[in-house]
Protein backbone atom coordinates (compact mmCIF):
# COMPACT_ATOMS: atom_id res chain seq x y z
CA UNK A 1 0.00 0.00 0.00
CA UNK A 2 1.66 3.37 -1.44
CA UNK A 3 1.45 6.27 1.77
CA UNK A 4 -1.27 8.63 0.99
CA UNK A 5 -0.63 11.27 -0.64
CA UNK A 6 -0.83 14.37 1.66
CA UNK A 7 1.49 16.88 3.62
CA UNK A 8 1.07 18.80 6.49
CA UNK A 9 3.95 21.74 6.80
CA UNK A 10 4.71 24.14 9.52
CA UNK A 11 7.36 26.36 8.76
CA UNK A 12 8.07 28.73 11.93
CA UNK A 13 4.58 29.22 13.23
CA UNK A 14 4.75 31.33 16.45
CA UNK A 15 1.68 31.82 18.62
CA UNK A 16 1.31 34.92 20.94
CA UNK A 17 -1.07 35.99 23.42
CA UNK A 18 -0.41 39.65 24.26
CA UNK A 19 3.46 39.71 25.30
CA UNK A 20 4.29 36.10 25.60
CA UNK A 21 4.94 34.02 23.16
CA UNK A 22 3.28 30.56 23.70
CA UNK A 23 4.84 28.70 20.48
CA UNK A 24 8.08 30.11 19.58
CA UNK A 25 9.14 29.35 15.82
CA UNK A 26 8.35 26.00 15.33
CA UNK A 27 9.05 24.30 12.26
CA UNK A 28 8.47 20.58 10.99
CA UNK A 29 7.26 18.93 8.04
CA UNK A 30 4.30 15.52 8.77
CA UNK A 31 3.93 13.46 5.21
CA UNK A 32 1.04 10.77 4.43
CA UNK A 33 1.15 7.72 6.53
CA UNK A 34 2.86 8.85 9.37
CA UNK A 35 1.61 9.62 12.60
CA UNK A 36 3.68 11.81 14.72
CA UNK A 37 3.88 12.45 18.64
CA UNK A 38 3.96 15.87 20.20
CA UNK A 39 5.42 15.40 24.02
CA UNK A 40 6.75 17.66 26.54
CA UNK A 41 6.20 19.03 29.80
CA UNK A 42 2.73 20.76 30.83
CA UNK A 43 2.56 24.61 29.25
CA UNK A 44 4.73 23.75 26.60
CA UNK A 45 2.90 24.66 24.11
CA UNK A 46 1.64 21.40 22.71
CA UNK A 47 -1.67 22.00 22.61
CA UNK A 48 -1.84 25.53 21.33
CA UNK A 49 0.71 24.21 18.51
CA UNK A 50 -2.40 21.95 17.49
CA UNK A 51 -4.50 24.16 17.51
CA UNK A 52 -2.57 26.93 15.22
CA UNK A 53 -2.10 23.99 12.82
CA UNK A 54 -6.16 23.62 12.92
CA UNK A 55 -6.32 27.42 12.65
CA UNK A 56 -7.77 27.51 15.98
CA UNK A 57 -5.37 29.89 16.90
CA UNK A 58 -4.17 33.02 15.35
CA UNK A 59 -0.75 32.58 14.39
CA UNK A 60 2.26 33.91 12.19
CA UNK A 61 4.39 32.01 10.01
CA UNK A 62 2.90 30.21 7.27
CA UNK A 63 0.81 26.50 8.11
CA UNK A 64 0.93 24.54 4.60
CA UNK A 65 -1.58 21.73 3.26
CA UNK A 66 -0.04 20.28 0.29
CA UNK A 67 1.57 23.62 -0.27
CA UNK A 68 -1.35 25.97 0.30
CA UNK A 69 -1.66 27.93 3.30
CA UNK A 70 -4.00 27.15 5.94
CA UNK A 71 -5.26 30.72 6.04
CA UNK A 72 -6.09 30.49 2.27
CA UNK A 73 -8.45 27.25 2.68
CA UNK A 74 -12.33 28.38 2.85
CA UNK A 75 -13.19 27.16 6.34
CA UNK A 76 -15.35 24.87 4.28
CA UNK A 77 -12.59 23.24 2.86
CA UNK A 78 -10.48 23.52 5.75
CA UNK A 79 -12.95 21.18 8.18
CA UNK A 80 -12.73 18.34 4.90
CA UNK A 81 -9.03 18.27 5.70
CA UNK A 82 -8.50 18.85 8.91
CA UNK A 83 -10.75 17.21 11.85
CA UNK A 84 -9.18 18.55 15.03
CA UNK A 85 -10.20 16.64 19.05
CA UNK A 86 -9.94 19.10 21.51
CA UNK A 87 -8.63 17.59 24.82
CA UNK A 88 -11.72 17.79 26.78
CA UNK A 89 -14.57 15.98 25.64
CA UNK A 90 -17.51 18.23 26.51
CA UNK A 91 -21.03 17.17 25.42
CA UNK A 92 -24.01 20.19 26.03
CA UNK A 93 -26.97 18.20 24.66
CA UNK A 94 -27.79 14.78 25.33
CA UNK A 95 -28.01 14.21 22.11
CA UNK A 96 -27.81 10.58 21.07
CA UNK A 97 -24.43 8.38 20.35
CA UNK A 98 -25.01 8.36 16.96
CA UNK A 99 -26.01 12.21 15.84
CA UNK A 100 -23.17 12.97 17.85
CA UNK A 101 -20.97 11.07 15.95
CA UNK A 102 -23.12 12.81 12.77
CA UNK A 103 -21.67 16.10 13.52
CA UNK A 104 -18.97 14.80 12.17
CA UNK A 105 -20.74 15.14 9.28
CA UNK A 106 -21.60 18.40 8.86
CA UNK A 107 -18.21 19.85 7.07
CA UNK A 108 -19.92 17.33 4.38
CA UNK A 109 -22.94 19.25 4.24
CA UNK A 110 -25.17 16.82 6.80
CA UNK A 111 -28.01 18.18 7.99
CA UNK A 112 -30.38 16.63 9.76
CA UNK A 113 -31.05 14.69 6.66
CA UNK A 114 -28.30 11.94 6.46
CA UNK A 115 -27.11 10.91 2.57
CA UNK A 116 -26.27 6.97 2.52
CA UNK A 117 -22.34 7.88 2.25
CA UNK A 118 -23.11 10.01 5.82
CA UNK A 119 -24.77 6.67 7.55
CA UNK A 120 -21.75 4.97 6.19
CA UNK A 121 -18.97 6.61 7.17
CA UNK A 122 -20.36 7.25 11.05
CA UNK A 123 -21.43 3.14 11.10
CA UNK A 124 -17.83 2.66 10.43
CA UNK A 125 -16.41 5.00 12.71
CA UNK A 126 -18.71 3.76 15.80
CA UNK A 127 -17.75 0.17 15.10
CA UNK A 128 -14.18 0.84 15.22
CA UNK A 129 -14.13 2.83 18.20
CA UNK A 130 -17.03 0.22 19.60
CA UNK A 131 -19.37 2.53 20.69
CA UNK A 132 -21.92 0.68 18.10
CA UNK A 133 -24.37 -0.24 20.97
CA UNK A 134 -24.90 2.95 22.26
CA UNK A 135 -25.86 4.57 19.42
CA UNK A 136 -29.36 5.76 21.15
CA UNK A 137 -28.33 6.34 24.26
CA UNK A 138 -27.81 9.54 25.41
CA UNK A 139 -24.52 10.69 25.32
CA UNK A 140 -24.31 12.84 28.83
CA UNK A 141 -25.56 8.93 30.18
CA UNK A 142 -21.93 7.39 29.16
CA UNK A 143 -18.50 7.19 31.45
CA UNK A 144 -15.73 9.23 30.72
CA UNK A 145 -14.28 6.15 28.81
CA UNK A 146 -17.28 5.74 26.54
CA UNK A 147 -17.76 9.50 25.73
CA UNK A 148 -13.95 9.57 24.55
CA UNK A 149 -14.42 7.09 22.06
CA UNK A 150 -17.70 8.90 21.26
CA UNK A 151 -15.13 12.00 20.42
CA UNK A 152 -12.71 9.94 18.34
CA UNK A 153 -15.80 8.10 16.35
CA UNK A 154 -17.07 11.97 15.57
CA UNK A 155 -13.79 12.68 14.80
CA UNK A 156 -13.22 9.67 12.36
CA UNK A 157 -16.61 10.39 10.86
CA UNK A 158 -15.14 13.48 9.07
CA UNK A 159 -12.66 11.63 6.98
CA UNK A 160 -10.73 14.38 7.06
CA UNK A 161 -6.88 12.45 6.18
CA UNK A 162 -5.68 15.18 9.03
CA UNK A 163 -6.26 14.68 12.49
CA UNK A 164 -4.68 16.85 15.18
CA UNK A 165 -5.76 14.91 18.31
CA UNK A 166 -5.09 16.58 21.78
CA UNK A 167 -4.39 13.46 23.85
CA UNK A 168 -6.85 11.08 22.46
CA UNK A 169 -6.46 8.36 24.94
CA UNK A 170 -6.66 10.62 28.31
CA UNK A 171 -9.38 8.82 30.48
CA UNK A 172 -9.10 6.31 29.14
CA UNK A 173 -8.56 2.68 30.20
CA UNK A 174 -5.67 0.62 28.84
CA UNK A 175 -7.92 -1.85 26.40
CA UNK A 176 -9.28 1.25 24.75
CA UNK A 177 -5.64 3.75 24.93
CA UNK A 178 -4.95 0.42 22.62
CA UNK A 179 -7.73 0.85 20.25
CA UNK A 180 -7.94 3.97 19.68
CA UNK A 181 -4.18 4.41 19.64
CA UNK A 182 -4.11 1.65 16.56
CA UNK A 183 -7.55 3.60 14.97
CA UNK A 184 -4.82 6.60 14.91
CA UNK A 185 -2.29 4.48 12.98
CA UNK A 186 -4.19 2.67 10.64
CA UNK A 187 -6.01 6.61 9.73
CA UNK A 188 -2.50 7.83 9.18
CA UNK A 189 -1.45 4.67 7.12
CA UNK A 190 -4.57 4.20 5.15
CA UNK A 191 -6.11 7.69 4.80
CA UNK A 192 -3.53 10.49 5.64
CA UNK A 193 -1.32 11.51 8.97
CA UNK A 194 -2.16 12.15 12.68
CA UNK A 195 -0.52 14.55 14.87
CA UNK A 196 -1.48 13.59 18.69
CA UNK A 197 -0.29 15.04 21.59
CA UNK A 198 0.78 12.49 23.66
CA UNK A 199 1.22 12.49 27.96
CA UNK A 200 2.36 9.02 27.96
CA UNK A 201 5.98 8.50 26.79
CA UNK A 202 5.73 4.90 26.73
CA UNK A 203 2.48 5.15 24.36
CA UNK A 204 4.44 8.00 22.12
CA UNK A 205 7.49 5.40 21.67
CA UNK A 206 5.09 2.39 21.37
CA UNK A 207 2.61 4.42 18.09
CA UNK A 208 4.76 7.04 16.94
CA UNK A 209 6.82 7.34 13.54
CA UNK A 210 8.33 10.39 15.18
CA UNK A 211 7.83 12.39 18.68
CA UNK A 212 8.08 15.71 18.43
CA UNK A 213 9.58 17.65 21.79
CA UNK A 214 8.59 21.20 22.98
CA UNK A 215 9.83 22.90 25.94
CA UNK A 216 9.18 26.51 26.85
CA UNK A 217 7.41 27.16 23.09
CA UNK A 218 10.40 25.71 21.23
CA UNK A 219 10.58 22.54 19.40
CA UNK A 220 13.76 21.11 21.12
CA UNK A 221 13.87 17.50 19.54
CA UNK A 222 12.40 16.05 16.58
CA UNK A 223 13.31 12.57 15.55
CA UNK A 224 12.87 8.55 15.37
CA UNK A 225 10.85 7.59 19.45
CA UNK A 226 14.05 5.74 19.85
CA UNK A 227 16.43 8.68 19.69
CA UNK A 228 13.97 11.34 21.23
CA UNK A 229 13.35 9.44 24.27
CA UNK A 230 16.44 8.97 26.05
CA UNK A 231 16.84 8.90 30.05
CA UNK A 232 18.89 12.45 29.45
CA UNK A 233 16.61 13.75 27.06
CA UNK A 234 13.23 13.21 29.34
CA UNK A 235 15.52 14.43 32.59
CA UNK A 236 16.67 17.33 30.65
CA UNK A 237 13.17 18.33 29.41
CA UNK A 238 10.64 16.94 31.97
CA UNK A 239 13.00 17.33 35.00
CA UNK A 240 12.33 13.54 36.10
CA UNK A 241 15.31 10.36 36.34
CA UNK A 242 13.74 7.02 34.56
CA UNK A 243 14.71 4.24 33.50
CA UNK A 244 13.93 3.18 30.02
CA UNK A 245 14.34 0.16 28.85
CA UNK A 246 12.65 -2.69 26.52
CA UNK A 247 9.84 -5.32 27.47
CA UNK A 248 9.14 -7.86 24.18
CA UNK A 249 10.46 -5.19 21.62
CA UNK A 250 8.20 -2.51 23.17
CA UNK A 251 10.01 1.06 25.04
CA UNK A 252 9.33 1.25 28.39
CA UNK A 253 9.74 4.34 30.11
CA UNK A 254 9.10 3.71 34.58
CA UNK A 255 10.08 7.16 36.17
CA UNK A 256 12.52 6.90 39.01
CA UNK A 257 12.97 9.58 41.42
CA UNK A 258 9.43 10.78 43.59
CA UNK A 259 9.72 14.49 44.86
CA UNK A 260 9.06 15.32 47.78
CA UNK A 261 6.81 18.66 46.40
CA UNK A 262 7.97 21.97 44.29
CA UNK B 1 -30.57 10.00 13.47
CA UNK B 2 -32.20 10.52 10.50
CA UNK B 3 -34.93 12.59 12.57
CA UNK B 4 -36.04 15.18 9.68
CA UNK B 5 -39.24 13.01 8.86
CA UNK B 6 -40.56 13.01 12.65
CA UNK B 7 -39.43 16.68 12.83
CA UNK B 8 -41.87 17.69 9.80
CA UNK B 9 -44.50 15.92 11.75
CA UNK B 10 -44.00 17.71 14.56
CA UNK B 11 -43.75 20.68 12.65
CA UNK B 12 -46.91 19.78 10.60
CA UNK B 13 -48.73 18.72 13.92
CA UNK B 14 -47.68 22.41 15.67
CA UNK B 15 -48.45 24.33 13.04
CA UNK B 16 -52.18 23.27 13.10
CA UNK B 17 -52.14 23.84 16.68
CA UNK B 18 -51.12 27.47 15.84
CA UNK B 19 -54.12 27.77 13.38
CA UNK B 20 -56.90 26.22 15.67
CA UNK B 21 -55.60 29.10 18.55
CA UNK B 22 -55.61 31.67 15.63
CA UNK B 23 -59.12 30.85 14.46
CA UNK B 24 -60.59 30.62 18.49
CA UNK B 25 -58.72 34.03 19.00
CA UNK B 26 -60.85 35.57 16.33
CA UNK B 27 -63.84 33.94 17.94
CA UNK B 28 -63.20 35.20 21.18
CA UNK B 29 -63.96 38.65 23.26
CA UNK B 30 -66.33 40.53 24.53
CA UNK B 31 -68.67 40.59 22.04
CA UNK B 32 -70.28 36.96 21.13
CA UNK B 33 -70.01 36.05 17.37
CA UNK B 34 -70.72 33.10 15.93
CA UNK B 35 -68.22 31.28 13.69
CA UNK B 36 -70.00 31.74 10.96
CA UNK B 37 -70.44 35.67 11.58
CA UNK B 38 -67.02 35.50 12.65
CA UNK B 39 -65.76 33.73 9.23
CA UNK B 40 -68.15 36.45 7.22
CA UNK B 41 -66.29 39.66 9.28
CA UNK B 42 -63.08 38.70 8.14
CA UNK B 43 -63.64 38.58 4.83
CA UNK B 44 -65.16 41.61 4.47
CA UNK B 45 -68.85 40.26 4.51
CA UNK B 46 -71.73 40.28 7.08
CA UNK B 47 -72.31 43.45 8.83
CA UNK B 48 -70.40 46.50 8.85
CA UNK B 49 -69.89 45.56 12.96
CA UNK B 50 -68.62 42.32 12.68
CA UNK B 51 -66.08 43.42 9.93
CA UNK B 52 -64.90 45.85 12.52
CA UNK B 53 -64.90 43.19 15.42
CA UNK B 54 -63.07 40.91 13.25
CA UNK B 55 -60.89 42.89 11.14
CA UNK B 56 -59.82 45.40 13.25
CA UNK B 57 -59.82 44.78 16.60
CA UNK B 58 -59.54 40.69 16.49
CA UNK B 59 -57.32 39.68 13.32
CA UNK B 60 -54.01 42.31 14.19
CA UNK B 61 -54.28 40.94 18.22
CA UNK B 62 -54.22 37.29 16.64
CA UNK B 63 -51.60 38.17 14.13
CA UNK B 64 -49.65 39.81 17.00
CA UNK B 65 -50.02 36.90 18.90
CA UNK B 66 -48.61 34.45 16.40
CA UNK B 67 -45.83 37.02 15.41
CA UNK B 68 -44.69 38.07 19.03
CA UNK B 69 -44.90 34.26 20.54
CA UNK B 70 -43.13 33.04 17.50
CA UNK B 71 -40.32 35.45 17.55
CA UNK B 72 -39.53 34.49 21.43
CA UNK B 73 -39.73 31.36 21.25
CA UNK B 74 -37.24 31.21 18.13
CA UNK B 75 -35.23 33.79 20.16
CA UNK B 76 -35.02 31.65 22.96
CA UNK B 77 -34.38 28.30 21.03
CA UNK B 78 -31.33 30.54 19.24
CA UNK B 79 -30.26 31.63 22.11
CA UNK B 80 -30.11 28.57 24.13
CA UNK B 81 -27.74 26.70 21.52
CA UNK B 82 -25.48 29.82 21.33
CA UNK B 83 -24.96 29.52 24.72
CA UNK B 84 -25.63 26.07 25.05
CA UNK B 85 -27.83 26.31 27.97
CA UNK B 86 -31.29 25.59 28.32
CA UNK B 87 -31.84 28.23 30.91
CA UNK B 88 -30.85 31.16 28.71
CA UNK B 89 -33.50 33.23 27.45
CA UNK B 90 -33.92 36.83 26.19
CA UNK B 91 -35.96 37.93 28.82
CA UNK B 92 -32.98 36.76 31.54
CA UNK B 93 -30.45 38.79 29.69
CA UNK B 94 -32.43 41.97 29.82
CA UNK B 95 -33.06 42.57 26.29
CA UNK B 96 -36.84 42.88 26.49
CA UNK B 97 -35.70 44.95 29.80
CA UNK B 98 -33.64 47.41 27.57
CA UNK B 99 -36.01 47.47 24.51
CA UNK B 100 -38.67 48.63 27.12
CA UNK B 101 -36.43 51.20 28.29
CA UNK B 102 -35.39 52.37 24.67
CA UNK B 103 -38.84 52.69 23.92
CA UNK B 104 -39.70 54.76 27.10
CA UNK B 105 -37.21 57.02 26.89
CA UNK B 106 -38.96 58.04 23.17
CA UNK B 107 -42.38 58.42 24.71
CA UNK B 108 -41.45 60.16 27.90
CA UNK B 109 -39.36 62.56 26.02
CA UNK B 110 -42.04 63.17 24.17
CA UNK B 111 -40.24 62.36 20.96
CA UNK B 112 -43.00 59.84 19.74
CA UNK B 113 -46.20 58.81 20.46
CA UNK B 114 -46.62 55.29 21.33
CA UNK B 115 -47.82 54.61 17.04
CA UNK B 116 -44.58 56.10 15.63
CA UNK B 117 -42.02 54.83 13.87
CA UNK B 118 -39.55 55.65 16.14
CA UNK B 119 -40.57 53.83 18.81
CA UNK B 120 -40.08 50.32 18.02
CA UNK B 121 -36.51 51.75 16.60
CA UNK B 122 -35.51 52.59 20.01
CA UNK B 123 -36.70 49.54 21.46
CA UNK B 124 -34.47 47.51 19.04
CA UNK B 125 -31.71 49.61 19.53
CA UNK B 126 -32.25 49.39 23.03
CA UNK B 127 -32.34 45.28 22.67
CA UNK B 128 -29.41 45.60 20.81
CA UNK B 129 -27.25 47.48 22.94
CA UNK B 130 -27.92 45.33 25.88
CA UNK B 131 -27.13 41.85 24.56
CA UNK B 132 -23.55 43.37 22.95
CA UNK B 133 -23.25 44.96 26.45
CA UNK B 134 -24.49 41.05 28.01
CA UNK B 135 -21.78 39.44 25.43
CA UNK B 136 -19.01 42.17 26.53
CA UNK B 137 -19.49 42.11 30.29
CA UNK B 138 -19.33 38.09 30.56
CA UNK B 139 -17.01 37.36 27.78
CA UNK B 140 -17.21 35.00 25.20
CA UNK B 141 -16.44 32.09 26.82
CA UNK B 142 -17.93 33.05 30.02
CA UNK B 143 -19.40 30.09 32.86
CA UNK B 144 -23.15 30.37 33.30
CA UNK B 145 -22.70 31.85 36.40
CA UNK B 146 -20.98 34.47 35.21
CA UNK B 147 -23.29 35.00 32.07
CA UNK B 148 -26.66 35.26 34.51
CA UNK B 149 -24.58 37.56 36.63
CA UNK B 150 -23.96 40.02 33.75
CA UNK B 151 -27.51 39.28 32.26
CA UNK B 152 -29.01 40.90 36.10
CA UNK B 153 -26.93 43.45 35.44
CA UNK B 154 -27.75 44.32 32.01
CA UNK B 155 -31.43 44.12 33.14
CA UNK B 156 -31.23 46.29 36.60
CA UNK B 157 -29.66 48.97 34.09
CA UNK B 158 -32.25 48.78 32.06
CA UNK B 159 -34.77 48.98 34.90
CA UNK B 160 -32.91 51.71 36.34
CA UNK B 161 -33.45 53.79 33.13
CA UNK B 162 -37.20 52.51 32.94
CA UNK B 163 -37.97 54.05 36.49
CA UNK B 164 -35.80 57.19 35.85
CA UNK B 165 -38.06 57.86 32.59
CA UNK B 166 -40.62 57.32 34.41
CA UNK B 167 -39.75 59.50 36.88
CA UNK B 168 -39.24 62.12 34.92
CA UNK B 169 -42.67 61.56 32.73
CA UNK B 170 -44.15 64.73 32.38
CA UNK B 171 -47.65 64.17 33.89
CA UNK B 172 -49.22 62.00 36.08
CA UNK B 173 -51.23 60.30 32.58
CA UNK B 174 -48.42 59.55 30.65
CA UNK B 175 -46.43 57.43 33.76
CA UNK B 176 -49.76 55.94 33.83
CA UNK B 177 -49.45 54.85 30.11
CA UNK B 178 -46.40 54.05 30.47
CA UNK B 179 -46.17 51.15 33.57
CA UNK B 180 -49.20 50.23 31.90
CA UNK B 181 -47.84 49.54 28.49
CA UNK B 182 -44.97 47.60 29.90
CA UNK B 183 -46.94 45.12 31.54
CA UNK B 184 -46.83 43.19 27.89
CA UNK B 185 -50.24 43.50 26.29
CA UNK B 186 -51.98 42.66 23.05
CA UNK B 187 -55.12 44.41 23.32
CA UNK B 188 -56.75 47.71 21.55
CA UNK B 189 -53.67 46.75 19.03
CA UNK B 190 -53.88 47.97 14.77
CA UNK B 191 -52.59 46.40 11.91
CA UNK B 192 -50.61 49.62 11.89
CA UNK B 193 -48.63 47.78 15.26
CA UNK B 194 -48.49 44.71 12.66
CA UNK B 195 -46.83 46.79 9.98
CA UNK B 196 -44.18 48.23 12.42
CA UNK B 197 -43.12 45.13 14.06
CA UNK B 198 -43.15 43.01 10.83
CA UNK B 199 -39.76 44.36 9.15
CA UNK B 200 -37.98 44.27 12.05
CA UNK B 201 -39.10 40.86 12.70
CA UNK B 202 -38.80 39.30 9.24
CA UNK B 203 -35.34 40.71 9.44
CA UNK B 204 -34.63 39.15 13.01
CA UNK B 205 -36.12 35.63 12.10
CA UNK B 206 -33.74 35.81 8.85
CA UNK B 207 -31.37 36.15 11.22
CA UNK B 208 -31.95 33.46 13.46
CA UNK B 209 -33.08 30.40 11.30
CA UNK B 210 -30.10 30.33 9.70
CA UNK B 211 -27.47 28.95 11.79
CA UNK B 212 -29.30 25.87 12.98
CA UNK B 213 -25.98 23.73 11.86
CA UNK B 214 -23.87 25.73 13.88
CA UNK B 215 -26.11 25.29 17.10
CA UNK B 216 -25.51 21.63 16.92
CA UNK B 217 -21.61 21.86 15.66
CA UNK B 218 -21.53 23.68 19.31
CA UNK B 219 -23.20 20.50 21.20
CA UNK B 220 -19.44 19.86 20.96
CA UNK B 221 -18.53 23.24 22.47
CA UNK B 222 -16.69 26.41 20.44
CA UNK B 223 -13.28 24.29 19.50
CA UNK B 224 -14.69 21.80 18.03
CA UNK B 225 -17.41 23.69 16.64
CA UNK B 226 -14.96 26.23 15.11
CA UNK B 227 -12.85 22.96 13.57
CA UNK B 228 -15.99 21.51 11.81
CA UNK B 229 -15.90 25.08 9.63
CA UNK B 230 -18.38 27.88 11.43
CA UNK B 231 -16.71 30.76 12.13
CA UNK B 232 -18.43 31.54 15.44
CA UNK B 233 -18.19 35.43 15.32
CA UNK B 234 -20.47 35.93 13.06
CA UNK B 235 -22.89 33.04 14.53
CA UNK B 236 -22.99 35.07 17.72
CA UNK B 237 -23.63 38.47 15.66
CA UNK B 238 -26.46 37.33 14.17
CA UNK B 239 -28.17 35.66 16.92
CA UNK B 240 -27.68 38.75 18.93
CA UNK B 241 -28.80 40.83 15.97
CA UNK B 242 -31.54 38.65 15.40
CA UNK B 243 -32.65 38.28 18.77
CA UNK B 244 -32.66 42.24 19.44
CA UNK B 245 -34.94 43.11 16.23
CA UNK B 246 -37.17 39.80 16.51
CA UNK B 247 -37.69 40.54 20.37
CA UNK B 248 -37.40 44.59 20.19
CA UNK B 249 -39.86 44.97 17.70
CA UNK B 250 -42.21 42.73 19.69
CA UNK B 251 -41.46 44.72 22.95
CA UNK B 252 -41.77 47.93 20.87
CA UNK B 253 -45.77 47.52 20.27
CA UNK B 254 -46.61 44.98 23.04
CA UNK B 255 -44.74 45.64 25.77
CA UNK B 256 -42.62 42.91 27.66
CA UNK B 257 -44.28 39.34 27.42
CA UNK B 258 -41.87 37.27 29.73
CA UNK B 259 -41.10 33.45 29.67
CA UNK B 260 -42.07 32.67 26.60
CA UNK B 261 -38.77 32.07 24.90
CA UNK B 262 -37.55 29.90 27.87
CA UNK B 263 -40.57 27.88 28.22
CA UNK B 264 -41.25 27.44 24.16
CA UNK B 265 -38.12 25.60 23.20
CA UNK B 266 -37.94 23.66 26.29
CA UNK B 267 -41.54 22.22 25.50
CA UNK B 268 -40.33 20.78 22.12
CA UNK B 269 -37.02 19.84 22.94
CA UNK B 270 -37.55 16.28 23.70
CA UNK B 271 -39.73 15.70 20.83
CA UNK B 272 -36.32 16.77 18.73
CA UNK B 273 -34.03 14.50 20.60
CA UNK B 274 -32.69 17.73 22.38
CA UNK B 275 -30.90 18.30 18.60
CA UNK B 276 -30.17 22.53 19.40
CA UNK B 277 -30.63 23.00 15.69
CA UNK B 278 -33.83 20.84 14.80
CA UNK B 279 -35.31 22.54 17.82
CA UNK B 280 -35.54 26.29 16.44
CA UNK B 281 -38.11 25.72 14.07
CA UNK B 282 -40.82 23.65 16.40
CA UNK B 283 -39.74 26.30 19.07
CA UNK B 284 -41.33 28.97 17.30
CA UNK B 285 -44.23 27.11 16.61
CA UNK B 286 -44.67 26.46 20.29
CA UNK B 287 -44.22 30.03 21.38
CA UNK B 288 -46.79 31.54 19.14
CA UNK B 289 -49.53 28.95 20.18
CA UNK B 290 -47.92 29.50 24.03
CA UNK B 291 -48.77 33.25 23.27
CA UNK B 292 -52.02 33.11 21.69
CA UNK B 293 -53.34 30.34 24.04
CA UNK B 294 -52.29 33.24 26.61
CA UNK B 295 -53.87 36.18 24.80
CA UNK B 296 -57.37 33.84 24.79
CA UNK B 297 -57.17 32.93 28.05
CA UNK B 298 -56.87 36.61 29.04
CA UNK B 299 -59.84 37.42 27.24
CA UNK B 300 -61.77 34.23 29.22
CA UNK B 301 -60.96 34.95 32.57
CA UNK B 302 -63.33 36.82 34.30
CA UNK B 303 -61.27 40.17 35.99
CA UNK B 304 -62.57 43.23 36.48
CA UNK B 305 -60.25 44.76 34.24
CA UNK B 306 -58.51 42.35 31.57
CA UNK B 307 -55.32 41.04 32.76
CA UNK B 308 -52.28 41.87 30.81
CA UNK B 309 -51.09 38.62 28.48
CA UNK B 310 -47.40 39.74 30.20
CA UNK B 311 -48.63 39.33 33.60
CA UNK B 312 -49.91 35.89 32.74
CA UNK B 313 -47.29 34.68 31.10
CA UNK B 314 -45.06 35.98 34.27
CA UNK B 315 -47.33 34.26 36.37
CA UNK B 316 -47.38 30.84 34.46
CA UNK B 317 -43.62 31.54 33.49
CA UNK B 318 -42.08 32.19 36.71
CA UNK B 319 -43.02 29.00 38.55
CA UNK B 320 -41.47 26.85 35.22
CA UNK B 321 -38.86 27.94 35.41
CA UNK B 322 -38.17 27.39 38.76
CA UNK B 323 -38.95 23.97 38.45
CA UNK B 324 -36.60 24.25 35.76
CA UNK B 325 -33.97 24.87 38.22
CA UNK B 326 -35.00 22.78 40.21
CA UNK B 327 -34.92 19.48 38.12
CA UNK B 328 -31.51 20.49 36.89
CA UNK B 329 -30.11 21.64 40.38
CA UNK B 330 -27.76 19.12 40.51
CA UNK B 331 -26.32 19.28 36.88
CA UNK B 332 -26.11 23.51 37.89
CA UNK B 333 -24.24 23.40 40.89
CA UNK B 334 -21.89 19.99 40.27
CA UNK B 335 -20.32 20.30 37.26
CA UNK B 336 -18.89 23.24 35.85
CA UNK B 337 -20.29 24.66 33.17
Amino acid sequence: MSAPDIVLAADRVSVAYGQTRVVDAASFTVRGGELVAIVGPNGAGKTTLLRALAGLAPSSGSITVDGAPLASLSLGERARRIAYLPQSQVFHWPLAVADIVALGRLPRGAGADLSEADRQAIAVAMADTGITQYAERPVTTLSGGERARVAVARVLATEAPIILADEPTASLDLRYQMAIAGMLLRHARAFGLVVAVLHDLALAARIADRVIVMQGGRIVADGAPNEMLSAERVREVFGVEVAIGEVGGARVVVPLSLSEGP
Amino acid sequence: MGGRGRDELLIGVLAVLVVVLFAVSLAVGPVFLPPATVVGGLFGGGSEAARIIVQEIRLPRALLAVMIGGSLGLAGASLQGLLRNPLAAPDLFGAPAAAAFGAVTVISLGLADALSFALPVAAIAGALISVALLILVAGPRSSLLVLILAGLAVSSLAGAGTALALNLAPNPFAALEIAFWLLGSLEDRSMRHVLIALPFMVVGVGLLVWDRRAFRALTLGEEAAASLGFDLRWVRLRVVTGVAAAVGAGVAVAGSIGFIGLVAPHLVRPLVGHDPGRVVLPAALSGAALLLAADIAVRLIPAQAEIKVGVLTALIGAPFFIWMILTRRRELTGAPS
